[in-house]
């Protein structure tokens, strides 16, 4: 009876291809951001962000063929509404990465005196999250136990990304060889980056919702 | 008024009831996987049809035969067999003055259909699930108050207490088979790893016993309804079941959906497996009293298991206005059949 419903093993595969553009979006974003706050809008960066819009644009294509698919009648219709919600928080995240480089890089904002270290490392803890989240969608299909497991890690590296983006913050607006402006910049810069985190964690309580509702 | 058009309006009648029946009956066979949203309503009025139509044509025979002529005792032989002894001169004159074609007249089947069909409609129009076997009985011992008066030598009680025994039964077992298979299934779906197939399992054998119901239904409520046409045209049966599952569609189609949305969202929350467990209960029950030829409220079966289901997560996840509201539906109703009947059937006697 599965037919009865639409192809669900289609479905199942568009998302996970959908999860890898938006990883790619994600990740060539935060390359971008590694470069031009080293270096400033460099040939490196315009290629990097290139890619990254060209990701999310393809990622925007796959969402458009799953929605296609649901409103043609694939999955039970409280399903269908759940995996809308989902695609709509997962592209988000892809929104969000995008929106980072036009709003620093296409205004060529000066980034240079931002801790590189410690917002690599909020980078780093962003990509693992969206792993974790990408994993937790991916055994979604099979092994819904697994999957709760999965996103039940996302809050811990949230936690983490909060504290630094907190002491960074800190670290900026106590500094006095900077201008208020520049120490909004920053401000603004370091917590749309770590938003991310907040973004990513509530894809995860999206997936923990659908598998709730289902559990009995 | 001659006989051909009482007969006419005994066929007008049936259909209605058939028609009314759908309104409300029928609409408790899709009422859980509507309410559930795992089938669109047009897709379930379809269904529905199909099976309830089947249902009628290969298992109503037994509750059509109760309804038609196991209520109201109208040959001497019955009352003999009925009573255990010898009807008396009076008992026989009486019978042969009040059928004297050994059946019910056609104008007390058609007054009988006429009031349980109206019963049903101002019932459904109050969103109250209800069953047109309730009111067809209810008028059709109406009708015969009307034609005998109020002598109990010409009743078939046992029947009637079996009959009265049953809806108050039927909703408790339903009620009781629901908590059972819900506390089941709600355990079973804890416990596996691919929620996603699990569901569409669940959708799929929603849609199945919802089959099953409305096969149930045929068997049961639809069977009691056109049980008066089925005793005046027995050669006509597959007709009669034929244009019965036709009209019965077309009730769920028009006028279905105040009451489908009344058992599938107003009592209790229902989850795929809730209405699973839901459907089979109410299913079992109808099938177990057809077999034994009583004809039961597919309402109070439906209603009862989806109450059970609702007990599974506690007293507080049922709406008790609703079911109080249902119950009091289910009281008023019979009365009011047999009420409207005795007095259309004496009205329409004196008439005529």
């Amino acid at each position: 009876m599965m037919g009865f419903w639409g192809d669900a093993k289609k479905i199942e595969i568009l998302v996970l291809e959908f999860c890898e553009e938006v990883e790619k979006c994600l990740k060539t974003s935060f390359n971008a951001m590694e470069v031009y706050i080293e270096k400033g809008e460099t040939e490196k960066v315009i290629e990097l962000s290139t890619t990254s819009h060209n990701a999310e644009t393809n990622a925007d294509k796959i969402r458009r063929k799953i929605i296609k698919y649901l409103l043609e009648g694939s999955l039970l219709p409280n399903t269908r509404a759940d995996f809308m919600n989902l695609l709509e928080y997962i592209d988000d995240i892809a929104d969000d990465a995008e929106s980072l480089l036009d709003s620093f890089i296409l205004p060529s904002l000066d980034l240079k005196e931002v801790d590189k270290e410690q917002i690599k490392e909020i980078m780093v803890k962003l990509s693992k999250q969206y792993e974790l989240l990408k994993e937790g969608i991916a055994i979604l299909f099979s092994d819904t136990n697994q999957a709760i497991e999965k996103v039940g890690m996302l809050e811990k590296l949230e936690k983490e990304i909060d504290e630094i983006e907190e002491k960074l913050i800190r670290k900026i607006g106590s500094r006095q060889d900077i201008s208020i402006a520049e120490k909004l910049v920053y401000r603004e810069f370091i917590s749309k980056i770590a938003d991310i985190g907040d973004v990513i964690e509530n894809t995860g309580d999206q997936l923990e919702i659908m598998i709730a509702v289902r559990k009995g | 008024m001659g006989p051909q058009i009482v007969l006419i309006m005994l066929v007008v009648s049936g259909l209605f009831v058939a028609w009314s029946t759908g309104t409300n009956d029928a609409a408790n066979c899709i009422g859980v996987p509507v309410g559930a949203n795992i089938i669109s309503f047009k897709r379930a009025v379809l269904l529905m049809a199909i099976f309830v139509f089947l249902g009628a044509m290969l298992q109503g025979q037994n509750v059509m035969e109760t309804t038609g002529s196991g209520i109201v005792i109208t040959t001497t032989t019955t009352y003999e067999e009925y009573h255990q002894t010898s009807a008396p001169s009076s008992i026989m004159a009486d019978m042969d003055s009040f059928f004297p074609e050994e059946r019910m007249s056609d104008l007390a089947m058609m007054v009988a259909l006429f009031a349980a069909g109206i019963s049903v409609v101002v019932a459904t129009y109050s969103g109250i699930p209800l069953s047109a076997s309730q009111s067809i009985v209810a008028s059709v011992a109406g009708a015969g108050i009307g034609i005998v008066g109020m002598q109990p030598d010409f009743f078939r009680y046992e029947v009637l207490l079996r009959i009265f025994g049953s809806w108050i039964i039927s909703p408790l077992l339903t009620l009781a088979i629901a908590f059972l298979s819900y506390y089941i299934l709600s355990k079973i779906g804890q416990r596996v790893k691919d929620v996603l197939k699990w569901e569409r399992t669940l959708a799929s054998l929603v849609i199945a016993s919802s089959c099953y119901f409305a096969f149930a239904q045929g068997a049961n409520a639809f069977g009691a309804g056109l049980g008066p046409l089925t005793v005046r045209f027995p050669e006509m049966i597959t007709i009669i079941a034929a244009v019965g599952g036709i009209m019965v569609g077309l009730g769920a189609l028009t006028f279905g959906h105040k009451v489908t949305k009344a058992v599938g969202k107003d009592i209790t929350q229902l989850d795929y497996a809730g209405a699973l467990a839901a459907q089979f209960a109410a299913g079992m029950g109808l099938l177990v009293f057809a077999n034994m030829g009583i004809p039961v409220s597919s309402s109070q079966a439906i209603v009862g298991a989806v109450v059970g289901v609702g007990l599974v997560k506690g007293a507080a996840m049922i709406n008790k206005k609703k079911i109080i509201r249902i119950c009091a539906g289910w009281v008023i109703t019979p009365i009011f059949a047999g009420g409207l009947a005795v007095g259309l059937y004496k009205m329409l006697a004196f008439v005529l």
